[in-house]
């Protein structure tokens, strides 16, 4: 598989599986095996241009699990990403031995700008509303273990080989959103149907780049047939105009809230890729309920990342899974 | 000056009238006149042994007559993205002999003193015979204010106006600056965007930006602003140009305004010919550009335009920027790419687009379309001379190769910045010799000095 880790579009579903098959491998193996002590001497420089609390620690304790060496470079205040000096700093690191690099930016072309300046690998953290392919794949991985646990078998669901069969709606700010993108991108390739329900204004009028089964700013068209519910925060920093939607009504509309879920099938989970504005976007009593899947794709965002970070630096996972 | 102590003798070429093919040769003395065009020439009857002849064969090569491209940014005044020098010796090789320089220099230029400054650094500079002209502002620092002192201006025969990098959004302003230039044969030349370039996205707005999340440029922005100018030039006698446009709307508007009399003319460029937003998947920012790369309907509508004349003159508007700023993210780098080196090959790509072509026969439209829109017409609307090859007339011609095939590298590239959008990419047809003022500026593609 190629070394940099960018878009989803970039992958086959045949490589993703294998990333998602790494990622179950490493979440139920025992990482004291002596092939991630001698990770020690690979380096992994973890760029944040952009704040993010959740997704950088997420990255450090996977490559810490995978026995790497970290160093961050955590810089809201940093110019890096306005100045010329983003490129010399990746020059830079690579010229002192760093391994690969993790990048989170707040513009879509950084990454793969850096892909092009250094011959190391760069993985994807976040660019602007383009990508976040990691955390897409920590969600593909939740997505088929709630298969494996047999919770859509009342949907005819019962093995991740028939996740083509999955109904699965987006809801909220998904223009603004990079993790509706790479979702959507994924779910294509696993032949799921991607539903888009938000407020007009936060809907795409244009093709946004993976097939739509439905898109409406009506929850009702099609709350009845979803299987999985991923609601999205709204992203206020890029609203254009900050009181375009009204806290009340959005909730009414398409907050995920006990009046919503009476109309799901009784199957339907819940998902969020956080952070989440509790009783706007979703409703307290949700998060916490079983139909929730929330805590479940913080966990598996770290074997997601590591299945990513071992592949793109070489370490033979597959070499451990054979023992 | 003369060229060589030989005369020189372009041999099996093809000039190009209005309808047909002629196989000519050309005789040039050694003072750089042309003492000869016909279908074969004789030596003899010009008392010339070979050994005083150097021949050129080109054979199945188009002999046209130099380019002119009326919209170009030459920088140099306070910008070191390109110099006088360094833009002429580009666009030689593009095959100019004429260019119109953009005034969005800084400080820009918009009074008879900086455009002075520019002329003499122009004549301080090489010369290849490339003939630099000026234009000016409309606006006094092309903030979009106060329009500037077009008497003064024109006495100082500077005769193309433009805001170029931003259009000029006032009404009342517009029409003043119409109604100053009426009679006085100078264009005014509009950069269509009816928004502050703060207001601008990146990129063209439609699928690619939405699959990018990258904010998008409206088309609306070009066509509401042609559609005002159309309504406040009508009926008057100036001399309107619109440039770069980017949109099918933009063709369909501006063929009704000619039907219905309208004075306009407009230009595309090579890069609005051939690519569109789908470039931008890669994220690169060479392919940010002002008026955005647009969708494949509208590439396919101003190729179409551009073969049924609708539109008049295809124009680089070469914008170069040095790697550092190119290198920023693409939501803060600057707009442009570089156009003056690769315009004919880029713009002949596109015409011929995925049709075989393996004779010079097969693409003769292609041809003479491209003859017409980048010489011929510009030439009639700036009022410059020359375009027909005459006998006792300095040589004035390039000799094109329409099939060879060529891929610009880094080290190709004459400008002081390498932003290409064409590094790599194959294109079809080369400029291989070019003949300014009688003298050979360029043979087989590279420059002579
Ligand atoms: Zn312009």
């Amino acid at each position: 598989m190629r070394h940099n880790f960018i878009d989803i579009e970039d992958f086959s579903a045949h490589e993703l599986s294998e990333l998602a098959v790494r990622a179950e491998f490493l979440k139920n193996t025992d990482l004291s095996s002596p092939i991630f002590m001698e990770n020690k001497n690979k380096i992994l420089a973890l760029i944040f241009l952009e704040n993010s609390t959740r997704t950088r620690i997420s990255f450090e304790i996977a490559a810490k699990k995978l026995g790497l060496t970290v160093i961050g470079f955590d810089s809201e205040k940093s110019s890096l990403e306005k100045g010329e000096s983003i490129k010399d700093t990746v020059l830079t690191l690579k010229a002192l031995g760093v391994n690969a690099i993790v990048l989170r930016a707040s513009s879509a072309s950084s990454i793969n700008q850096v892909a092009k300046w250094i011959q190391i690998p760069v993985i994807n953290a976040g660019n602007a509303m383009r990508s976040h392919p990691t955390q897409a794949i920590g969600d593909f991985i939740t997505i088929r273990e709630a298969i494996k646990d047999r919770k859509f078998v009342d949907a005819g669901i019962a093995s991740p080989d028939e996740f083509s069969k999955l109904k699965i709606g987006i809801v909220g700010d998904i223009i603004h959103s990079r993790v509706a993108r790479s979702l959507g991108e994924l779910f294509e390739k696993f032949g799921a149907s991607t539903y888009l329900i938000g407020p007009r204004e936060l809907l795409p009028r244009y093709d946004i780049g993976f097939p739509v089964k439905m898109i409406t700013d009506d929850f009702g068209d099609c709350i009845q047939d979803l299987d999985i519910i991923i609601a999205l925060r709204i992203q206020l920093e890029r609203l254009r105009e900050p009181f375009l939607v009204n806290p009340i009504n959005y909730r009414d509309r398409y907050g995920i809230t006990k009046s919503l879920m009476a109309d799901a099938k009784p199957t339907a989970l819940v998902m969020h890729p956080g952070p989440q504005v509790r009783d706007l976007e979703i409703d307290s009593d949700i998060v916490d309920s079983d139909c929730s899947l929330i805590l479940k794709q913080v966990e598996n965002s770290i074997y997601a990342r590591m299945a990513v970070l071992s592949t793109a630096l070489n370490i033979d996972i597959e070499g451990v899974m054979r023992k | 000056m003369t060229i060589s102590a030989k005369a020189l003798l372009l041999k099996g070429g093809w000039t190009l009238d209005d309808s047909e093919f002629k196989k000519t040769d050309v005789l040039i003395d050694p003072d750089g006149i042309v003492i000869a065009l016909e279908d074969e020439v004789d030596l003899s009857r010009f008392n010339l042994q070979s050994t005083q002849v150097e021949i050129f064969n080109v054979q199945n090569l188009l002999i046209a007559p130099p380019f002119v491209d009326m919209h170009c940014h030459l920088r140099a005044i306070g910008l070191i993205s390109e110099t006088f020098n360094s833009g002429i010796r580009a666009a030689v090789k593009g095959g100019f002999g004429h260019l119109v320089a953009m005034p969005n220099t800084e400080p820009a230029m918009d009074d008879v003193k900086i455009v002075d400054l520019a002329r003499q650094m122009i004549g301080q500079s090489t010369n290849l015979g490339v003939e630099v002209e000026i234009s000016s502002a409309i606006t006094l620092g092309r903030r979009g204010e106060v329009v500037v002192d077009f008497e003064a201006l024109i006495a100082d025969n500077v005769k193309y106006f433009t805001d170029d990098g931003s259009g000029v959004i006032d009404d009342t302003l517009m029409l003043k600056a119409i109604e100053l230039l009426e009679n006085t044969g100078c264009i005014l030349a509009q950069h269509l965007q009816g928004v502050t370039v703060g207001e601008l996205g990146v990129m063209n707005l439609g699928d690619t930006s939405t699959k990018l999340g990258l904010p998008g440029i409206d088309k609306n922005a070009e066509v509401t602003m042609l559609k005002r100018d159309i309504d406040l030039i009508a009926n008057r006698s100036v001399r309107y140009h619109a440039m770069h446009i980017s949109v099918s709307e933009s063709v369909e508007i501006i063929k009704h305004a000619k039907e219905a009399g309208v004075n306009i003319t407009c230009e595309v460029t090579p890069h609005h010919l051939l690519l569109d937003e789908t470039e931008l998947l890669t994220l690169d920012p060479n392919f940010k550009v002002n008026p955005p790369l647009r969708t494949k309907t509208d590439v396919r509508s101003l190729r179409e335009a551009l073969s049924e004349g609708i539109i008049d003159v295809i124009a680089t508007d070469h914008a170069p920027h040095r790697s550092a700023q190119k290198e920023l993210p693409i939501e803060v780098a600057p707009f442009g790419m570089l156009g003056l080196q690769s315009a004919f090959s880029a713009a002949f790509t596109s015409l011929i687009s995925d049709r075989r072509v393996e004779t010079i026969a097969d693409c003769k439209s292609e041809l003479q379309t491209i003859v017409k829109a980048m010489s011929l017409n510009p030439r009639k609307i700036l009022g410059i001379k020359g375009g027909i090859l005459k006998i006792n007339e300095k040589a004035n011609l390039i000799v094109i190769d329409p099939l060879k095939r060529t891929i610009q590298t880094e080290n190709d590239i004459e400008s002081q910045s390498i932003n290409s959008p064409y590094l790599n990419r194959p294109l079809y047809g080369s400029i291989e010799h070019v003949f300014l003022n009688g003298n050979q500026i360029v043979t087989e593609k590279k420059l002579t000095k």
